[in-house]
């Protein structure tokens, strides 16, 4: 029952949270919104047992992440322009309406998740993940291809970044 | 226990690793002697080396491979899978990059002084290595990690020329758009996993007889999959994308990320089920119509080849529907395919390179204004250029007619003659636009030589002659790409 | 690893108290150490040695105003004040403070104790930018930028230089880690990482010579220039405790937290460990002080090439050298030192 409890509330910060930073009219405030979703999110994640993905979550996305953006969000004019409800609902409609009609297009059955009761529980019997996380990533048999491999897209995103953000030369340096 | 790797890991895995080995040798030279200018040699050895150690696949297509039990190869537990004829499209990407780099040489590499060669080179070695992951992708996390890293490279170099408008332009526009397709194809992957528990290609299978959960993910992830290939509702990048970008990343894009695209589509495709062949016969005949319908109207060369490129996406699709109404056909599909991408990527490769050439000699305007008549000044590039544009077009004798072919013959074995017969009128629709650029080509009341005079480009011109060959050879001789 | 509850209250209780008597007593500590270093007197009239001087504060304090800048934004600027304090607090509960009975002296046990406080530890930044923005204020908002970028830049370097302790312990539970040193610290196995971690504790903080967010001669007060009262000494009292965590962390990862010299940790009496953590905690505590009155405050873009030329490449090299080590020296065996 307690953790059922602190499914909804983490859930529903996650979920209020999300919705703050999509209709907010400032993107700063969003940006803020954004802080509660991700760490509702990590919350989920310690409940279902997985400290290792949790504190993961909060350190990369919450500390590093999420401090980016606001940098960069402070650092750029405002833009005073405000959402016309018009549009909201325009956008609501047309959301709505092609998620309606794929929804019955598609299926009749069942939505089939993981039903809520089994969430519980997994929290207190849980084990240390970090071990394991560590060790699937260096198998053969597991991870060890994907984990290799991103550290090539993470080279590419620093050489891509380092690269967008030099110092601009002037224009007749070029040709030189 | 964690095993050790196996043969037919090392064979999936030696062309990254030739690749990245070279992204590092590169930068860590960089660090040391930032004067030194051996970027390109450097980054040429590992595309040649990944090419060496791709070939013994390709060339594998009848025989198994020594000590590496089947085809097609299986490396570490299922995350990647290719078949000799995956091989070959992989050769193609790491040729596109390669001719890429050489058209480069004497363009791009010396913006701004030659500051950003670094960037250029790492990059132009990292989006290859991300076209292999993909096309051999047979687990999400490869899938995702491969468009990953074959777009990331492609959105800082859409952007390499910082000072012009344009380019920047569609480095962010691609961006954007991509962030946004990656978003979707991660969604999907996650309500995939939650409604069947898997994340090999089997999880299309099982989200077709389970519940809407799991459907809806198979919809986000054909959305982020159809975004990179620019299929008809996610396809309005492409033109101002390809425009802005520098044209030889234009041709890498052309070539390499829609073979790759179109492979793990085909990969990740659903066996025949209910979604049915007439799905994708209708996204296939909507992105013909629209692209052709686009074409018409524009007065820039690379956008006309950017929306042949989406008519060129839209007609593998006939491959998929032909799959979805004759299950059972999937290694003859497959061949065309590969075929069809070999034969449009050595087409794309010809025509954006030659491109690439005249839009120097009209000071860099791909206008048709700008380049009227330079096919007469210009007879080389201006005659690559025109036999690029006949084998986009269809006509016999080239490449892209067989690469067609192939794909309508598979339709009309399929069973459904009516839908190839739609798709045989919409490609001859697109004669107009093809014929278009040859008019403006050979053009009587040439354009006055704009800009300042263009550097002579051996390199280019020699690579050049490599597309153009093999859209020749392939179109009267295709029997060894057609092992595939 | 079922604690009785009672235990668990009372480990709470006086971790607490210490965390907050340790930090007000920095406030005291500060300001004497300074006078000493600058041969003034500093505060000695409250109170025997004006040992009572932080509880004057304190009155002070929570019988100020509360000022509201015109066009702040009331909820943010109230809450930020909060979102500086409580990370800080929060990363506590992992520190230990010693041995009793065989079991640490800690709030909560974490397998992954160290990540639960670099985790925690980063949400400290939010009060800053939050604070910085929401004042309205240039100065305000210039501050919590600096800080923020300087906090995520040495974040890294402080990150590698932990990752080559947890490489060599094989452990990332931090009572663990202490019973690894039982016979030899880290700050001998990684004398690098040691110092790499020392230059971070201070940059992590936004303490002297890394303190651009309140950089006085530039900023005003930088983030804080329009906060009083008790919003004030929240912040204040965030930073303090982030030192004081930051302290024992050093002490714990490094220095054999609750390890006496030459007497092994099992025979350690539970009180001489806890005194001999917290004598360690107390060192680089003043430390925090000697530095700050002794050393000049850098320059902004001497910060950032420190942070990024200099300490992230040595961490780097250190985790080079640390795996190459670890590799030659044979397989390490999941979840203990070899």
């Amino acid at each position: 029952m307690a953790s059922l409890l602190a499914f909804l509330l983490f859930a529903g910060l996650a979920v209020v949270c999300a919705l703050v930073a999509l209709f907010h009219r400032s993107v700063v405030h969003s940006a803020f919104a954004l802080l509660g979703t991700l760490l509702g999110v990590a919350d989920l994640f310690l409940q279902l047992g997985a400290d290792y993905l949790a504190m993961t979550q909060v350190l990369i996305y919450v500390g590093g992440i999420l401090v980016l953006i606001l940098f960069g969000l402070m650092l750029t004019p405002p833009d005073r322009r405000e959402l016309r409800p018009a549009r909201i609902f325009l956008g609501l409609a047309v959301t709505g309406a092609g998620a309606l009609l794929f929804l019955t297009r598609m299926d009749s059955g069942a939505w089939k998740a993981a039903p809520l009761q089994e969430l519980p529980d997994l929290a207190n019997q849980a084990s240390p993940t970090a071990e394991p996380i560590g060790l699937a990533f260096l198998e053969r048999d597991s991870w060890l291809l994907a984990f290799e491999f991103a550290s090539v897209i993470l080279l590419a995103a620093l050489v891509g970044a380092v690269f967008i953000a030099r110092r601009r030369f002037r224009v007749d340096d070029e040709g030189a | 226990m964690p095993g050790p790797l196996t043969p037919s890991d090392w064979l999936l895995a030696a062309p990254l690793l030739w690749l990245a080995g070279g992204v590092v040798a590169i930068l860590v030279l960089d660090a040391f002697r930032p004067a030194a200018r051996h970027e390109a040699g450097l980054a040429f050895l590992a595309l040649l080396g990944a090419a060496w150690s791709l070939w013994p696949l390709a060339e594998a297509a009848g025989e198994p491979l020594e000590g590496i039990p089947g085809l097609p190869v299986r490396a570490f537990s299922g995350m990647l899978e290719a078949s000799p004829g995956n091989a070959v499209v992989g050769l193609l990407c790491l040729g596109a990059a390669a001719l890429a780099g050489i058209l480069s040489l004497r363009s791009l590499c010396r913006l701004e002084s030659g500051r950003h060669r670094t960037a250029l080179w790492t990059l132009l070695l990292v989006a290859p290595a991300g076209m292999l992951v993909t096309l051999a992708s047979s687990h999400f996390a490869t899938l995702f990690l491969g468009i990953e890293t074959l777009s990331l490279p492609l959105y800082v170099l859409s952007a390499l020329r910082r000072t012009e408008e344009g380019s920047v332009e569609a480095g962010l526009k691609y961006f954007l758009l991509g962030a946004f397709a990656s978003g979707f194809l991660v969604f999907g992957m996650a309500l995939l996993y939650a409604g069947t528990g898997r994340m090999d290609p089997g999880a299309v299978t099982a989200a077709l007889e389970g519940g809407a959960l799991a459907r809806a993910g198979l919809g986000f992830l054909y959305a982020g999959l159809l975004f990179k290939l620019a299929i008809a509702p996610f396809h309005l990048w492409v033109a101002d994308v390809y425009q802005g970008a520098p044209t030889p990343i234009t041709a890498l894009m052309a070539a390499g990320t829609k073979a790759a695209a179109a492979l793990a589509l085909l990969h990740w495709a659903p066996p025949a089920g209910p979604l049915g062949s007439g799905a994708w016969a209708l996204l296939a005949c909507a992105t013909l119509a629209l692209a052709n319908l686009t074409a018409l109207n524009q007065e820039n060369l690379k956008r006309i080849l950017a929306l042949s490129g989406v008519a060129h996406a839209g007609l593998l699709l006939f491959a998929l529907a032909a799959l979805q109404a004759a299950p059972g056909s999937g290694a003859s599909v497959e061949a065309a395919v590969n075929f069809y991408l070999v034969a449009y990527g050595v087409s794309a490769l010809a025509a954006f390179g030659a491109l690439e050439l005249l839009e120097r000699r009209a000071g860099g305007h791909a206008e048709a204004s700008a380049l009227r008549g330079l096919g007469r000044r210009f007879p080389v590039a201006g005659g690559i250029l025109a036999l690029a544009v006949l084998s986009l077009a269809g006509i016999p004798g080239t490449a892209g007619f067989l690469g067609k072919y192939f794909v309508f013959a598979e339709l009309v074995r399929s069973g459904e003659v009516g839908v190839a017969l739609l798709g045989i009128l919409l490609t001859l629709w697109s004669f107009a636009y093809y014929l278009r650029i040859l008019v403006v080509l050979y053009m009587k009341d040439a354009a006055p030589a704009g800009g300042p005079p263009a550097v002579q480009d051996t390199p280019a011109a020699v690579a050049l002659w490599v597309p153009a060959v093999l859209v020749v050879l392939l179109g009267v001789w295709p029997a060894p790409a057609h092992l595939l | 690893m079922d604690v009785p509850p009672l235990r668990t209250a009372v480990t709470i209780l006086v971790g607490f108290g210490a965390m907050m008597s340790l930090a007000a007593g920095m406030t005291l500590v500060e300001r004497r150490l300074s006078a000493f270093i600058q041969e003034r007197y500093g505060p000695n009239r409250v109170g025997p040695f004006g040992l009572l001087q932080p509880l004057a504060d304190l009155i002070k304090f929570v019988f100020k105003e509360e000022l509201l800048p015109a066009g702040a934004n009331p909820v943010l600027f109230k809450l930020a004040p909060a979102l500086a304090a409580i990370p800080a607090m929060l990363t506590f509960a992992a520190i230990p403070f010693g041995f009793y009975d065989g079991r640490p002296i800690v709030v909560a046990d974490m397998e992954i104790g160290v990540l639960y406080i670099l985790a925690i530890g980063s949400l400290g930044v939010y009060g800053i930018i939050l604070g910085g923005w929401a004042s309205n204020n240039k100065y305000s908002l210039l501050g919590g930028l600096r800080a923020s970028a300087q906090m995520v830049s040495y974040e890294l370097s402080l990150v590698l230089s932990l990752v080559a302790v947890l490489a060599v312990t094989g452990d990332m539970n931090l009572s663990r880690i202490v019973l690894a040193q039982d016979s030899l610290w880290n700050v001998f196995t990684q004398p690098l990482a040691c110092l790499v971690f020392l230059v971070t504790m201070f940059a992590e903080t936004n303490r002297h010579p890394f303190d651009f967010a309140e950089c006085e001669p530039e900023l005003v007060g930088g983030f804080h220039t329009e906060y009083s009262g008790m919003r004030f000494a929240l912040f204040f009292l965030g930073e303090y405790i982030a030192m004081v965590v930051m302290a024992a962390l050093m002490a714990v990862l490094f220095f054999g937290g609750c390890d006496v010299p030459f007497l092994a940790i099992a025979d350690t009496p539970w009180w001489a460990g806890a005194l001999a953590m917290l004598a360690k905690t107390g060192f680089f505590l003043v430390l925090y002080v000697w530095v700050r009155w002794t050393l000049p405050r850098f320059r902004y873009d001497q910060l950032m090439w420190l942070g990024w030329r200099v300490l992230l490449p040595l961490s780097l090299l250190n985790l080079a050298v640390t795996g190459a080590w670890l590799a030659l020296s044979g397989p390490a065996g999941p979840g203990g030192a070899h």
